[in-house]
């Protein structure tokens, strides 16, 4: 425990944009949005831009007001939005976000790896004789298919990796708001544009890139009709954004008292959907240019997301021309795009320990350690890691049903008059505010259900010898049995959280 | 490209990175009409 430092703030509104631009910037920009937009085309984008407006803005927006109006962490905020009786609800949020930072680092830990060796390549492209690079190509070699079974499990590689990326984090993020998280996003993200724009013109100006494009845009009428598509769009919407992780109230409780969280909000938001959608405009021209035919394209995009991104397009960028250079440049931004993400979740564990009067710079050596043992597991073995992105995934669904219903409970208009409205030039209407916090909490509802009912597992619940199905990385088991903990231990800690981050 | 796709990609890039210029606009002007008023506080 240390004394009380001074409380720190972004420099202005630019640095609240760069790290909610950084925040919501990830992997699943470059890994899911392509991948589901390529399959849908534009039908999917028209409703993902519609399940922004809907669903993700007015989370966003509640969750940067909170973060701003009481200037704490997660447990704080939502505690003193909640009361004691609701207290739970915050101390659960905050526990989601927690399982996601300690997988998240572990894609980190992969995407800098794959740079290394898009730098490795590169190397030997321009000054050796590019023999690796024919190894990438060689669809009979299989070489990208063995690096990333080999790096993917039980792999000191993997874990290196990770935990270099991870005290990178920490040194980071130990300098402070200003000195380290502003700092690093204002050369991350202009970066990161940059760089997809860059993969992008090369990929749209190869033979049959344009072919990718077709199927990106392409609205097909009676697509709307299909009810996937929705559920698609609106929870690809959710977990792009950060709606209802709480990261916002972490950023927005560095805020500037005077910032205006509405603009803020919308800005970060649709820079995020930009983003993705930049990503998707260079990875499916590149997909349909490299592929032997258009079904093997779409057979690529239906392979999954660290399938498409480990194995598939570095296999892709080795065969064309110039290749070893793009595929560098795309797995750049892949690594910048991890790197921007995982520091505000690192954060807003910081958030709450300063809150506690822990030092930030004993708080990040804290949370760093934190996510190199508790992510171990992950790092170490991929049906860890895809379990837990499974059950917390899903589990930020529940985050933001818990965030609308305490604006619900709080009263929606109340809330937007009192938390959003101060200091915001741009304004939004009451009455889509409180609509917006009434459909997420229903929707929310149904979305659950809804991913639970999908039967991704043969047992959902019990194994074939009737019992609890809890091994099964995808059951249903598994989730309601580690959301079931993540409850006993909010309403467990309850009264002293409240007594220690929402009294005090 | 099929004109299909040409309209779907002026829909999609109007509403997607339309909208983020438009934001990013009213953000610079906001800025620029609140230092050109003198309210601009240091930190």
């Amino acid at each position: 425990m240390s004394t009380q430092e001074k409380p720190e703030e972004f420099s202005n509104r630019w640095g609240i944009i760069l790290a909610s631009l950084g925040m919501a910037i990830g992997a699943g920009n470059l890994w899911r949005f392509p991948r589901i937009a390529g399959e849908y085309g534009g039908t999917f984008i028209i409703l993902w831009m519609f399940f922004l407006i809907v669903w993700s803005i007015p989370l966003l927006m509640a969750e940067l007001a909170i973060g701003k109006y009481y200037r704490k962490g997660t447990l704080g905020a939502l505690g003193r939005l909640g009361g004691k009786k609701f207290n739970w609800m915050g101390i659960f949020v905050t526990l989601v976000t927690m399982g996601i930072a300690f997988y998240y680092s572990v894609v980190t830990g992969w995407s800098f790896r794959y740079f290394i060796l898009n730098t490795q390549n590169l190397v030997d492209y321009i000054f050796g004789s590019g023999a690796m690079n024919q190894k990438f190509a060689d669809p009979n070699v299989n070489f990208m298919d063995s690096f990333w079974a080999s790096l993917s499990n039980s792999s000191w590689q993997a874990v290196l990796c990770y935990i270099f990326t991870i005290t990178i984090a920490i040194w980071v993020l130990g300098k402070g708001i200003k000195q380290g998280l502003e700092k690093v996003n204002k050369i991350l993200i202009p970066t990161l544009f940059i760089l997809l724009m860059v993969v992008a013109a090369f990929a749209i100006q190869m033979p049959g890139g344009i072919e990718g494009l077709e199927y990106l845009f392409t609205i097909d009428v009676e697509l709307f009709k299909d009810p996937t598509i929705w559920i698609e769009a609106i929870t690809d919407s959710a977990w792009s954004t950060g709606a209802g992780w709480g990261l916002m109230i972490t950023i927005g409780s560095f805020s500037r008292k005077k910032e205006d969280v509405t603009l803020n909000t919308f800005l970060g938001a649709f820079g995020n959907n930009s983003a993705a959608l930049l990503a998707a405009m260079a990875i499916l021209p590149a997909v349909f240019a490299m592929a032997a035919t258009s079904t093997e394209a779409i057979d690529f995009l239906h392979g999954g997301n660290t399938a498409l991104v480990f194995t598939i397009l570095p296999q892709l960028f080795a065969r064309m021309t110039g290749g070893p250079f793009l595929s560098w440049l795309f797995f750049g931004a892949f690594a910048m795009a991890a790197f921007s993400s995982i520091l505000p979740m690192m954060q807003l564990i910081i958030r709450n320990l300063t809150d506690y009067n822990v030092s930030k710079k004993r708080a990040a050596i804290i949370t760093g350690a934190a996510c190199i043992i508790i992510g171990l597991p992950s790092a170490w073995n991929l049906d860890i890691f895809e379990n837990q992105d499974w059950v917390w995934g899903v589990g930020l669904l529940v985050s933001g049903i818990f965030i609308s219903f305490l604006i619900m409970r709080y009263g929606p208009a109340k809330f937007k008059r009192e938390f959003i409205d101060e200091n915001s030039d741009f304004k939004v209407s009451s009455k889509y505010f409180a609509g917006m916090i009434y459909f997420i909490f229903f929707a929310g509802l149904f979305l659950v259900y809804w991913w639970m009912d999908q039967g991704y597992s043969d047992y959902p619940w019990f194994d074939e010898n009737g019992n609890w199905n809890v091994i099964d990385k995808f059951s249903n088991a598994t989730i309601v049995t580690q959301w079931g903990i993540a409850l006993i231990i909010a309403i467990v800690f309850n009264g002293w959280v409240y007594k220690k981050f929402v009294k005090k | 490209m099929s004109q299909a796709a040409v309209i779907g990609m002026i829909i999609c890039l109007t509403i997607t990175f339309g909208g983020f210029f438009t934001f990013l606009m009213i953000a610079l002007k906001s800025d620029k009409d609140k230092s050109d008023a003198g309210t601009e506080v240091k930190d």
